[in-house]
């Protein structure tokens, strides 16, 4: 019925997330994975 | 890539922060649509990420981490969202929507009107629309991540739907015009 409204829809979706995932992010599953790694050995 | 994994999940071929990572430009997409400004929506991302590791025993494998990750991405925008209500109706009296949306002048034209007409909708329509139109999770699984029922979702989307080809015409009519 408003298949255009669908498209225009993905096409706003898909511009974003094209982008590249942020180092912020990495940064924070590296210091997360760091912090509970020493905590299961302990 | 990150590859500084513990040894516990070292063995398995996915670690739990692969399956993160892969989620993360879905759910910025989403806190995007959810609060229209891209601070904000990565602030959500952020909260996200800290509450998913800390609840990792929680999520089973084989369960569909996308729609786990989203839910709670939604748990802390509504959190979120309560919070600063009562801050706003404690300043002015009355919340609007409207703050929420920002210019946008960089992106791409369509994007943009569809960015503002997104935040014309009402949230649990807004939601829906964005989980099941874009994200391309099934009517079942949004209907989880919302905690209502399918009816619900599919109503809220087909109403949102409409709603979205109204404001839309409407703008291009009023570009044309101007």
């Amino acid at each position: 019925m408003h298949d255009i409204i669908g498209e225009k829809l993905r096409e706003y979706y898909d511009d974003i997330t094209k982008e590249d995932v942020p180092d912020r992010f990495i940064e924070l599953l590296k210091i997360l994975e760091k912090s509970s790694s020493s905590t299961k050995e302990n | 890539m990150v590859h500084v994994i513990s040894r516990s999940v070292a063995d398995e071929a996915c670690t739990f922060s692969d399956l993160i990572i892969g989620a993360i430009p879905s759910l910025r997409a989403f806190g995007l649509s959810l609060t229209g400004r891209a601070d904000r929506a990565d602030d959500l991302v952020q909260e996200t990420l800290v509450k998913a590791w800390k609840h990792q025993d929680s999520f089973q494998t084989g369960t569909n981490v996308r729609a786990w990750l989203h839910t709670i991405l939604r748990n802390e925008f509504y959190s979120q969202i309560r919070k600063r209500r009562r801050e706003v109706e404690d300043a002015d009296g009355v919340y609007s929507n409207k703050i929420a949306v920002s210019g946008g002048q960089e992106d791409h034209m369509d994007m943009a009107d569809m960015r503002v007409a997104l935040m014309q909708l009402p949230e649990d329509q807004r939601e829906a629309i964005i989980l099941v139109g874009a994200s391309g999770f099934s009517y079942q699984e949004a209907a989880e991540i919302c905690g209502v029922a399918v009816g619900t979702v599919k109503s809220r989307v087909s109403r949102a739907r409409e709603r979205l080809a109204v404001l839309l015409d409407a703008e291009c009519i009023s570009e044309h015009s101007a």
